[in-house]
């Protein structure tokens, strides 16, 4: 392998990707949207439920309830109809309310039912009005003085670190995904430019020069990584990703460039035109992009999701960049990580170097 | 007998660039009219022009008595045309090709396998074109370009590329097209292709016909014959002498080359056609 | 126009549709969108509270929990395993109901029982979870609040899950991939192959060649348009008033991928214009997805004309009647460019006839 003639056909294509208008518009847009889509989303979890409360006699009890829960604020309102009001105008971000009767207190002294109004918007999920339906009744019964029969609500047993008031916000989960949008645009570049070689015969060309196959291999693969692993880390940057652990990021997202290239140089070899070459990298990228869509949803990911190509990659960045994790932390899933990249690039490496010598 | 295609002072131009200056050219039915010239002559854009692709700048095209572009679709239900690119359907099979080319000139019914015979494709008729090799290909072009049994048929160097074997049956096509009676107007800069198939040939140079006879009289007209005579001198050494048959004193100079040495080889030639484009334009066919 | 030459245009592109990989996404995607889309973006919204529960003695409060609304419950065998996986996040909370706790329930004791709760769950899901247990326990102890509890709802009664909004957008890409790409896509390679010089060189008029190719985009577009809202539901009282409308979508979207396909040159700048120009197309959707944006401004792009009636139809019950105005809007903007549509394709035309 001569470095001398790799370079030279790197440089060339380079130039073709600057001279290929679809890419320097998606290219374009990415580094406009992606982060503009990120910056636009909330930056912090609302997990307060905002109720506002009508009642006379009550706010020991009322006083006590909201305190004992994170997940409660209450607002005191005159009436039903101010109640009504806040909920309609978004006043206080009022989600809900109760209203006790006035005579409430001396009506369940006399053991007599009253009615408590629930009023809800019509975006409360039912999960919530059945609780609030609930937090009435118990209100009723703490105002009797009738206690819980347990203390589960009071003494939660939080497992694992306790991130009330400090939840990973959905854009701070958006992280993997956009970063693999960015690495899987760059993954199809490469097919097309490898599929366009291979169409136009320009491989023969350079072929019959003192350029060997490994040499047009190898400055595939500098040129899919390089390109890859640079757009995606300059929106990682433009979308705060180096704040913590910037190595890990950085060693991450080198490997992710080399799967993605490896996938690449596959599909390129098997592209007969711009079309094919673009609906067979969406069919592989389809299942690769979904332990990124996985991260999005609480909870550990299927086993099958985590045996997929591009979960190391994705798993890494989302401890690294939500919970602070270290390389101790991660070197599973890097180690996952660069098998599959060492796989992926070595499948490229072996079908495109077929494709090109069967020419 | 009025001709099939009838061209008079035809000009095209290409913003400032013109292409064809005032062509005129007449092909007869069972003629086989070859069109010479070097690229960019304005071979094609003729060929344009009278198949009702380009509109004429100026001048008349009449097609089987039929006034092109005014009965262009008319026109085009009976000609044929093969393009110089291979424009064929890739994922369509070469029977799929030709069924679909017959749907459009409105042929019920047509069977595609003894036209597919012909071009000695029946054997592959059902295999997508997309698996064809280049010789292959350009035979199907043929074979769609006869689906209508076309009366006038317009060649964009149908066999450009091809090996000899390929070639020559192209040829044997054209020929027996020919002697069904349509007219023929073939493009090439293959002069020996011109010369073995044409009845006439059009030298056409920088948008203009030079000159249009058979290539028979081309030759005879604006060639010269010679001998060359090849011998073998006292010394060993070969040499080589050119006598022109024209010149007055043939004997004289035969007679010369003859004593030089021994004798090895004595041939005749007569000039190309290539040689006569020189002559007319001033350059070759590949300048 | 032959409509004859059109139709066999419209064949032989029905024919070589399925070793198309343009058509096989035109089929495939609109399917898979609305599964992708339903499946994970109604949960990503509005996920529900993830309860796991150890039962140990075949508890009531165990089948009670499993009946409301909105948190999903999940009994598991093992404690140990529970823990993990309320530690993992698996499950907001997890509860384990020793053997008697009904009883213990039922005879007034108090009863220890443990909530684990993982660190990730929201305070409002712990929240809910915990009141709501709370309440079943104290059914089970024989205590009733001295309270009728009354729910109402305020405000505007026609919220629409977000699920629901996101039909714009799925009937959107169907019409749109089958309408607009499938018909411009095939004029470029018909351009780049230069099988459309073979096709002029016949009786077969350019203006026939649009025709069949704008034909295909339609069917299919109105076809995609069907399955798509049969997969979700969608048809509502109107069928025929929102077939005519996914008629006119597909005729619009035909038309506008004859125009980029009669102007691109190659596939590549095909894509580049239909990926820079998608905002144009897809604008009225955002503007579904999210209510609280200024709707009038949905009204400047075109396929609003035949996405807000559908989805109006289909999801919040109007009336055929109360889109005559679309209707309308939709015909003259499919009139408005016939013309274009062959001001391109004769353009079109010209330029291949002068390229060599």
């Amino acid at each position: 392998m001569s470095p001398a003639v790799v370079s030279t056909i790197v440089g060339k294509d380079l130039k073709e990707f600057r001279a290929d208008r679809f890419f320097l518009l998606i290219t374009g847009l990415s580094v406009v949207f992606y982060p503009l889509i990120f910056w636009l989303l909330p930056a912090t979890v609302d997990e307060t439920l905002r109720v506002g409360v009508v009642q006379r006699g009550l706010d020991p009890v009322v006083t006590a309830v909201a305190e004992g829960s994170d997940g409660l604020a209450v607002v005191e309102l005159a009436d039903q109809t101010a109640l009504e009001q806040a909920l309609l105008s978004g006043e206080g971000d009022l989600v809900a309310g109760l209203v006790f009767p006035d005579d409430f207190v001396a009506a369940a002294a006399f053991g007599e039912k009253t009615q408590v109004t629930v009023l809800v918007t019509a975006d409360v999920p039912p999960e919530v009005e059945t609780a609030l339906s609930a937090l009435a009744g118990e209100l009723a019964l703490l105002a009797l003085g009738e206690p819980p029969p347990s203390d589960l609500l009071a003494e939660p047993v939080v497992l694992g670190n306790d991130l009330v008031g400090d939840q990973v916000s959905l854009r701070e989960q958006l992280r993997p995904l956009l970063a693999f949008f960015v690495l899987m645009t760059e993954t199809f570049a490469l097919a097309t430019l490898v599929a366009a070689e291979i169409q136009t015969r320009t491989v023969t060309a350079v072929l019959v020069t003192p350029a060997t196959r490994t040499d047009f291999l190898a400055a595939k693969g500098v040129v899919g990584t390089g390109v890859a692993f640079t757009e995606a880390a300059l929106i990682m940057a433009l979308i705060g990703g180096f704040a913590t652990g910037a190595p890990i990021l950085v060693v991450a997202l080198l490997l992710g460039a080399g799967l993605v290239t490896g996938i690449g140089m596959v599909a390129g070899s098997f592209g007969r035109d711009f079309m094919t070459v673009l609906f067979t990298s969406i069919l592989i990228m389809i299942p690769l992009m979904i332990p990124a869509f996985s991260a999005l949803f609480p909870g550990t990911a299927n086993a099958w999701v985590q045996v997929l190509p591009t979960y190391g990659f994705v798993q890494t960045v989302v401890e690294v960049t939500t919970a602070g994790a270290g390389w101790s932390d991660v070197a599973p899933d890097l180690l996952l990580l660069a098998g599959w990249t060492m796989a992926a690039f070595a499948a490229g490496w072996v079908v495109l170097g077929r494709r090109v010598a069967t020419l | 007998m009025s001709p099939a295609v009838a061209a008079r002072e035809l000009s095209y131009a290409y913003g400032d660039h013109v292409a064809v200056d005032s062509i005129s050219v007449d092909v007869a039915p069972g003629e086989i009219l070859g069109f010479l010239g070097p690229n960019g002559a304005g071979k094609s854009t003729t060929i344009k022009m009278l198949t009702g692709q380009l509109r004429p700048a100026s001048g008349t095209i009449e097609v089987l008595g039929m006034a092109m572009p005014a009965q262009r679709t008319a026109i085009q239900q009976r000609i044929g045309v093969c393009f110089e690119e291979k424009n064929l359907y890739l994922s369509m099979s070469a029977e799929e090709n030709l069924r679909f080319f017959a749907q459009l000139f409105g042929m019920a019914g047509f069977d595609p396998a003894p036209l597919l015979d012909r071009v000695g494709l029946a054997d592959r008729a059902r295999d997508r074109v997309r698996e064809y090799s280049k010789g292959m290909r350009q035979r199907l072009m043929m074979a769609r370009t006869l689906v209508n049994s076309p009366d006038v048929l317009f060649l964009d160097e149908p066999t450009d590329g091809l090996d000899p074997v390929s070639a020559r049956r192209i040829r044997d096509l054209v020929r027996a097209e020919a002697a069904r009676g349509a007219a023929v107007l073939l493009t090439t800069h293959d002069m020996m292709e011109a010369d073995e198939l044409s009845d006439r040939v059009a030298f056409i140079n920088e948008g203009l016909i030079l000159a249009v006879d058979t290539p028979e009289q081309l030759k005879l007209s604006h060639g010269s014959r010679s001998l060359r005579v090849r011998t073998r001198g006292s010394d060993g050494d070969v040499g080589e002498k050119v006598v022109a048959l024209d010149d007055p004193d043939v004997a004289g100079a035969m007679s010369a080359a003859l004593s030089t040495g021994d004798v090895l080889t004595v041939h005749s030639e007569e000039a190309t056609l290539e040689d006569i484009f020189v002559h007319f334009a001033g350059r070759g066919l590949d300048a | 126009m032959n409509l004859r030459q059109a139709g066999n245009v419209l064949a032989k592109d029905l024919r070589l549709g399925p070793r198309s990989p343009v058509f096989l996404w035109v089929l495939a995607l609109p399917i898979v969108f609305t599964f992708l889309i339903t499946a994970v973006f109604g949960d990503l919204f509005a996920p529900p509270a993830r309860l796991a529960v150890v039962d140990e003695g075949s508890s009531r409060i165990t089948a009670a929990l499993q009946q409301v609304d909105g948190i999903e419950v999940t009994v598991l065998d093992d404690s140990d395993a529970m823990t993990a996986a309320v530690e993992a996040h698996d499950y907001d909370a997890g509860l384990l109901l020793p053997a008697g706790t009904d009883e213990a329930l039922a005879s007034g004791q108090q009863t220890e029982l443990e909530l684990l709760v993982s660190g990730q769950s929201l305070a409002s899901t712990r929240l809910v979870i915990g009141v709501t247990t709370l309440d079943e326990l104290r059914a089970v102890a024989g205590s009733s609040p001295p309270v009728e509890v009354v729910v109402t709802t305020v405000g505007d009664q026609g919220w629409v899950p977000v699920e629901d909004r996101l039909l714009p957008f799925i009937v959107m890409y169907a019409v749109v991939i089958a309408g607009l790409f499938l018909p411009a896509s095939s004029m470029v390679e018909e351009r780049e192959r230069r099988t459309l010089d073979a096709l002029l060189i016949t009786p077969v008029r350019m203006s026939e060649v649009l025709v069949g190719k704008g034909a295909l985009g339609v069917i299919l577009a109105v076809m995609m348009g069907w399955v798509t809202l049969a997969l979700n539901g969608a048809f509502g009282s109107q069928p025929l008033a929102m077939t005519l409308f996914l008629l006119l979508g597909g005729v619009m979207m035909a038309e506008l991928g004859l125009v980029v396909g009669s102007w691109a040159k190659d596939s590549n700048t095909l894509f580049t214009t239909v990926k820079g120009g998608a905002l144009l197309v897809v604008a009225p959707v955002l503007f579904t997805l999210f209510p609280g944006l200024p709707q009038w401004i949905a009204q400047l792009f075109p396929t609003y004309y035949f996405l807000q009636p559908i989805y109006d139809m289909a999801v919040t019950g109007t009336t055929f009647s109360d889109h005559l105005v679309d209707l309308a809007a939709c015909v003259a903007i499919c009139l408005a460019l016939i013309p274009a549509v062959s001001a391109m394709g004769r353009r079109l035309e010209q330029q291949m006839a002068a390229t060599v």
